[in-house]
């Protein structure tokens, strides 16, 4: 066939290899060593059946807690990115007439930042003691709301999700502003002719057509969500306890407790969900995307 | 092209739809507003700049105030202590060549697939962009990473993070593919051209927009990543910016002063490369992810 | 825009083409001068020895590569390293028997140092704790004489009328007065991960004391730590003292590199510290070192001395290619006259573990330890097997047990569990089913 030479299909060879040698490689064979008991305290390795899923879901670890607070993760950023998102791109797009792209600039500025480096600078903010945070609340007379950020049990979760979504709301911000521009003046003009106030043409015309990028955009944090790793690492490692453990750093953990074989049968187990979410969701970020 | 359309349409939408936007008074608002949202954004950003001008005496509270005298001094300091000229060179090499190889195989990859749409190439293309919902294996990535000899070496690590990266690069320009018109092929190969001569002068001068943002986003997200230098590198010569952070804490934890200028000289680079290219983002992602 | 995204695209393209040539230009001058890697825990690698390896690189051009890694990470990155294959040329690790072969894989991954000159003179009891097989595999470098005790502020003892407790329940009324006088009596930095689980182990001595023979039969699993009670009341007066708001409001968050600021300002009166601290607390705050008294920590009325032979030590890489520069360092760090320099720059040091060096114990520091001349035991983590490899999740779990998580008999059933699951892994004849 014609198509066939000009669009010949060794333009894909690269990423097809690549793809495969550094993702689904591990991922096939982290499905094989999870019925193993491979440690780094032995050289040989036994099989053993579903030994390592029943420690999973056995009580005495703490897996189910850990899968929880992912899911508290996702849920809540999810929700809290959005809107801030969506907020910031209203007020980008249709709110301030003037300095829009140095706003845009600073806002997305966060999501730059190493991640290390957030860490860094956000144990510091968070400092119970002498964090700006709390000095702020303390200057402007709310001692009282001054917490512990990072080492209270009830808190930290929290602190997390507020930290990740300081650094990822701008980032949802420029891909709502994309969508933003597509949509065409007349819609709003059309509106506007027939009475609609603000908040009416918010709900019958910017987010409807903003649909798709409403999409990639919950798409792109619910896969991110799921998958959080670094942000906890940065700002509690789990901690305090095991309260903001999430299935990432557990996953991280076994690999330091040298405990292979329990951590890839987490890291299989969390492979199947990704890949059922994932087909889902991403099905739905490409119809999104085509269907214009 | 694609840029003219929003821009134009922008204009028009804001002459129709906002008769109130001479109103000083709502401008002024929304103005406080965003100028909030940026300092809410940028404040601990401030905080690291400051500290790095303090004495170690009042840097240790990492508060706001004002330096009483600049001790530019912390700055040679840290070049000389944290190695970060290497440091720096590797970051650049790193994260330029892999955003190059990404972002080159993802666009033939992109383009093939959207053009020659055979049923192979359809699932290929879905199978390589649910590798952004799939998992790292840290257990058995340091396997293939072992067998394939690029463990420790500057290669491995750049094709490491060329390879993390072909996902969304292939999702964001397979986007942008679909909407160029196939005349330009036809009168390509009208002309005579090969499969590569139409590629690479006539269809890949046309992705530009979408290349910068898939480039830049690359360039970023390597550039920030720890974990994958920490466990796959072993020396601190091949280590990049974030890591010589991490080496530097762990050295100078008590000397917030240097600890801030060391995040400072770590972030300025990206900054850089990002106040460079951020027009890029928004128009890129307009075309790419969110639009057919 | 079009012209932008050319340049910045031709940008990555020019430095991607430049950078490596670069590279390669330095690779050329590493060439020329050797580079030997050390990989080692945040807090293992003190002034005193960096200096030194600067010497070294003058007399002979042979550079030292430190590697300092966050104490939280430190093991999992070294063992991906050994794991794989790609050992630094030299590592830290915490020396004792379990932990060398065990954590380590001792004589796999090291060097046999037995013939080296240096080991003759380093302290014998320290010597046998880097043992394994009869054959010498590392050299501890550290102030095996310091024990971890109360430091504590004489002043504010003093100004409140205080003797030196000896007993938990007087420890607890001595906290309790000097929480009521306004100042925090101990300052316990959590965060770190690490340094709250010392309440534990190093209690060893007391342990033994009560129940003569347990480390023998922990070792040979015929009882469990949750069997012990000595050590579940040491867990409960420890959550007891948390909950009494002993360790201040911010003990979570608090750092252990701030220690020697609290106890030098005042806010705190106690801390656990090994005994040269007051030293560092001087030269940093010029607060003298005779304001700070020692005690050893009277949990479960706890008398006697903690010691503890094991220390971080240095290991040569059996896969490197340095194998001989690397001896050379290490014999160049064991030179007399470098111990002396080594122990002289370091504040944290008040001796160190080879003959033939001058120690700089103060009158108060050599009084205590004369005091316990008889009353010693060596830790637990030393002790017995398959503990110290354990030791950053019982931190976890003891923060756990902090925040009421678990209950501290949890702490101990969790110990026991990952005991079995280092020792079944290691083939270990006490656990075999």
């Amino acid at each position: 066939m014609l198509h066939n030479k000009v669009y010949p299909f060794y333009f894909t060879l690269g990423t097809i290899i690549l793809y495969m040698v550094f993702f689904v490689i591990p991922a096939v064979m982290g499905l094989g060593y999870a019925f193993t008991d491979w440690s780094r305290y032995s050289s040989d390795m036994n099989y053993v059946g579903l030994e390592n899923y029943r420690i999973l879901i056995s009580s005495e670890n703490n897996y189910i807690h850990y899968a929880r607070n992912t899911f508290l993760f996702t849920l809540n950023t999810i929700v809290l990115k959005t809107i801030l998102g969506l907020a910031f791109a209203l007020l980008l797009h249709n709110g301030v007439k003037h300095l829009r792209s140095l706003y845009r600039m600073i806002i997305f500025l966060p999501a730059v930042l190493p991640m290390v480096v957030v860490g860094i600078i956000f144990h510091s903010v968070l400092n119970p003691r002498r964090g700006l945070l709390n000095e702020l609340l303390r200057m402007v007379g709310l001692g009282a709301w001054t917490q512990q950020w990072l080492t209270d049990p009830k808190l930290a979760l929290l602190s997390i999700i507020g930290v990740d979504t300081w650094k990822g709301a701008g980032y949802i911000m420029v891909i709502l502003l994309a969508g933003l521009q597509t949509i065409p003046a007349e819609y709003y003009e059309a509106a506007q002719i027939d009475g609609a106030n603000a908040l009416a043409r918010l709900r019958h015309i910017t987010i409807p057509l903003l649909r798709p990028a409403l999409i990639v955009a919950t798409v792109l944090n619910i896969l991110y969500g799921l998958k959080i790793f670094d942000t906890v690492y940065v700002l509690t490692n789990g901690g305090p306890g095991y309260s903001t453990e999430v299935l990432y750093t557990a996953i991280f953990k076994e690999f330091s407790k040298g405990r292979y074989g329990v951590g890839t049968a987490l890291s299989s187990l969390l492979f199947f969900v990704m890949v059922f979410i994932g087909y889902f969701v991403i099905r739905l970020m490409e119809q999104g995307r085509t269907h214009d | 092209m694609t840029k003219d359309r929003p821009l134009t349409a922008l204009a028009g939408f804001r002459l129709g739809r906002l008769p109130t936007a001479k109103n000083v008074g709502q401008q002024g608002i929304y103005h406080l507003l965003a100028v909030l949202i940026c300092l809410a954004m940028y404040a601990p950003v401030h905080l690291v700049v400051v500290n790095s001008l303090k004495d170690r005496t009042d840097a240790r509270s990492m508060n706001i105030e004002r330096p009483t005298m600049l001790h530019w001094e912390n700055y040679s300091t840290v070049i000389e202590q944290a190695n970060l000229e290497r440091a720096f060179l590797n970051s650049i090499l790193y994260s330029s060549s892999s955003t190059l190889l990404s972002t080159i195989l993802a666009a033939m990859a992109a383009y093939v697939m959207s053009r020659n749409k055979t049923r192979l190439n359809r699932f290929l293309y879905f199978f390589v962009i649910m590798g952004i919902a799939m998992p790292v294996n840290f257990f058995t990535l340091t396997k293939v990473m072992q067998i394939t000899q690029l463990i420790n070496t500057q290669i491995g690590i750049i094709v490491l993070y060329a390879a993390t990266q072909l996902p969304f690069n292939t999702f964001l320009i397979y986007g942008f593919v679909e909407s160029l018109p196939r005349e330009l092929d036809e009168a390509a190969i009208v002309d005579g051209a090969g499969p590569l001569r139409l590629f690479f002068r006539v269809i890949f001068p046309l992705l530009t927009p979408v290349l910068a943002t898939a480039a830049l986003l690359s360039f970023l997200d390597v550039w920030n990543n720890f974990i994958f230098p920490l466990y796959y590198l072993n020396d601190t010569s091949k280590w990049p910016m974030p890591l010589a952070v991490y080496n530097f804490l762990g050295q100078f934890e008590s000397s917030w002063n240097l600890v801030s200028a060391d995040i400072v000289l770590t972030i300025l680079p990206v900054i850089a490369v990002y106040l460079l290219g951020q027009r890029f983002i928004v128009s890129g992602m307009t075309a790419g992810s969110v639009k057919g | 825009m079009k012209k932008i995204a050319f340049v910045l695209i031709a940008l990555f393209a020019i430095l991607s083409v430049v950078s490596p040539a670069l590279d390669s230009g330095s690779r050329a001058d590493a060439r020329q001068a050797t580079t030997i890697t050390y990989l080692a825990s945040q807090d293992w690698i003190r002034q005193g020895e960096l200096d030194l390896a600067a010497k070294f690189e003058e007399e002979t051009g042979i550079h030292v590569d430190y590697q300092i890694i966050p104490s939280d990470q430190y093991f999992n990155v070294l063992q991906t390293k050994l794991n794989t294959g790609e050992g630094p040329d030299i590592f830290g690790g915490q020396s004792g028997k379990t932990d060398l072969v065990v954590n380590y894989d001792i004589t796999k991954n090291a060097v046999d140092l037995s013939d080296e000159e240096w080991v003759t003179r380093q302290d014998p009891l320290v010597t046998e704790q880097v043992t394994v097989d009869g054959k010498v595999w590392g050299m501890t470098l550290w102030d095996t004489s310091a024990s971890w005790v109360i430091v504590y502020n004489k002043d504010i003892f003093a100004g409140l009328g205080l003797s030196v407790p000896t007993t938990y329940d007087e420890f607890k009324a001595v906290c309790q007065t000097i929480k009521d006088s306004g100042v925090t009596p101990i300052y316990e930095p959590i965060s770190d991960g690490w340094h709250h689980v010392l309440w534990f182990p190093e209690l060893g001595p007391r342990y033994e004391e009560v129940t003569p023979g347990l480390a023998t039969d922990l070792n040979a699993n015929e009882v469990e730590f949750a069997d012990d009670p000595t050590m579940l009341t040491v867990l409960q007066q420890l959550k007891e003292m948390y909950d009494l708001g002993f360790f201040g409001e911010f003990a979570m968050s608090d750092a252990y590199a701030d220690g020697p600021e609290f106890m030098a300002n005042g806010e705190y009166a106690m801390t656990v510290r090994q005994t040269a601290f007051v030293n560092l607390v001087e030269s940093e705050f010029d607060v003298p070192a005779s304001t700070f008294g020692f005690f050893v920590m009277p949990l479960a009325d706890n008398q006697i001395l903690n010691v503890n032979p094991a220390g971080p030590s240095k290991f040569i890489y059996s896969g490197s290619e340095h194998i001989e520069e690397a001896k050379e360092y290490l014999s160049f760090l064991a030179r007399p006259e470098n111990l002396q320099y080594n122990l002289d720059n370091t504040p944290e040091f008040a001796s160190i573990n080879f003959t033939g060096v001058t120690p700089k114990y103060s009158e108060e520091e050599k009084a205590f330890f004369d005091a316990y001349a008889d009353k010693r035991g060596t830790v637990y983590q030393t002790a017995v097997n398959y503990l110290n490899p354990q030791w950053m999740e019982i931190g976890q779990d003891l923060s756990a047990m902090f925040i009421g998580d678990i209950e501290p008999i949890e702490v101990l059933q969790h110990i026991d569990q990952r005991r079995a699951d280092m020792a079944q892994a290691a083939s270990d004849a006490g656990w075999a089913k």
